[in-house]
């Protein structure tokens, strides 16, 4: 018999192959969760030092408050956006904002919106 | 009911505040829903020891009991839960230094590679060099993206993905020759 020359499986199914054998990620509790929970309960409660509770708080809350002022800032932009798009295909609902007024405004809003989320480096 | 019903992330969040503030049946919720996972973790890093591998885990998750309240919610709670666990399979392996896996250099002679990768891609995997191993668990058995995986092991990015490359080129060697010795 003429010896077949090996093939060198492609990335692709190597990857298949390996993912193949992952898991199984459904495994039994076994009693598992109530041994570790005994010695849950034998253990101090979790605390932290005053300093490190401090910074963990004041990371929370400048995280939340971040995540406010970019829920606000998205919901203006998008409102000014739908707003010149309306003005721009010639929208008529707002009729004290004719011609180019709100194209301008929407330019000066947005402008200034980015010009405050850079300064503060709020993209970081 | 259903517009009432919450995400799996948001009621982990729920539970991960109660744990912080040392509520422990809050705690052993999560224990319960990430269990499996980090056994199983634990599991491909002992190369199948249960037992060793159990008794690691319930550290892991004493230790993250104890660390909670310092738990910032930058990365998934899972992520986190999975380091704490690949630290104590670390600390074992310096206070248990067991027989070492096969030498980086560790070249199968063809003859053998039928035996030795008669199982399966399994037992291949096992048998590579240490990082090679860890890594290719990590990313593909725990189904983790590289950056998780990197942020579990500790390791840069670019570093994780050289130990997945080079175990990835040593498997596909093995593979080729062990069709090659069926084939023959």
């Amino acid at each position: 018999m003429t010896p077949i020359k090996p093939e060198i499986p492609t990335d692709e199914a190597l990857d298949a192959m390996l993912h193949a054998t992952a898991g199984p990620f459904d495994l039994a509790d076994d009693g598992f969760s109530q041994i570790v929970m005994a010695q849950v309960y034998n253990s101090p409660l979790p605390s932290l030092p005053a300093a490190q509770a401090l910074a963990v708080a004041r990371q929370r809350l400048a995280r939340q408050q971040r995540q406010s002022r970019w829920s606000l800032g998205g919901a203006v932009v998008g409102t000014l956006m739908a707003l010149g798009l309306m003005q721009l295909s010639g929208g008529e609902s707002l009729a004290s904002w004719q011609g180019w007024g709100m194209t301008v405004l929407v330019l000066v809003g947005t402008s200034g919106l980015l010009a405050a989320v850079m300064l503060k480096g709020e993209w970081r | 009911m259903d517009g009432a019903t919450i995400t799996q992330a948001e009621a982990e969040s729920a539970l991960l505040g109660r744990a912080s503030a040392g509520d422990r049946p809050a705690f052993g919720e999560l224990v319960r829903l990430h269990q499996a996972r980090v056994r199983m973790q634990l599991r491909r890093l002992t190369k199948g020891d249960i037992a060793l591998a159990d008794d690691l885990a319930q550290e892991a998750f004493v230790q993250a009991w104890r660390h909670i309240a310092g738990f910032r919610g930058s990365a998934r709670f899972s992520t986190w839960l999975y380091r704490i666990a690949y630290h104590q399979f670390l600390m074992h392996q310096r206070s248990h230094p067991v027989q070492q896996a096969l030498p980086d250099t560790w070249d199968i002679a063809a003859s053998e590679v039928d035996n030795v990768l008669r199982l399966d891609i399994e037992e291949a995997v096992r048998r590579l060099p240490e990082m090679e191993r860890i890594a290719i668990v990590h990313c593909f058995q725990m189904d983790l993206s590289h950056e998780e995986a990197a942020a579990v092991l500790g390791l840069p990015l670019g570093t994780l993905k050289s130990h997945v490359a080079r175990g990835k080129a040593r498997l596909r060697t093995w593979l080729a020759a062990w069709q090659a010795g069926e084939q023959i």
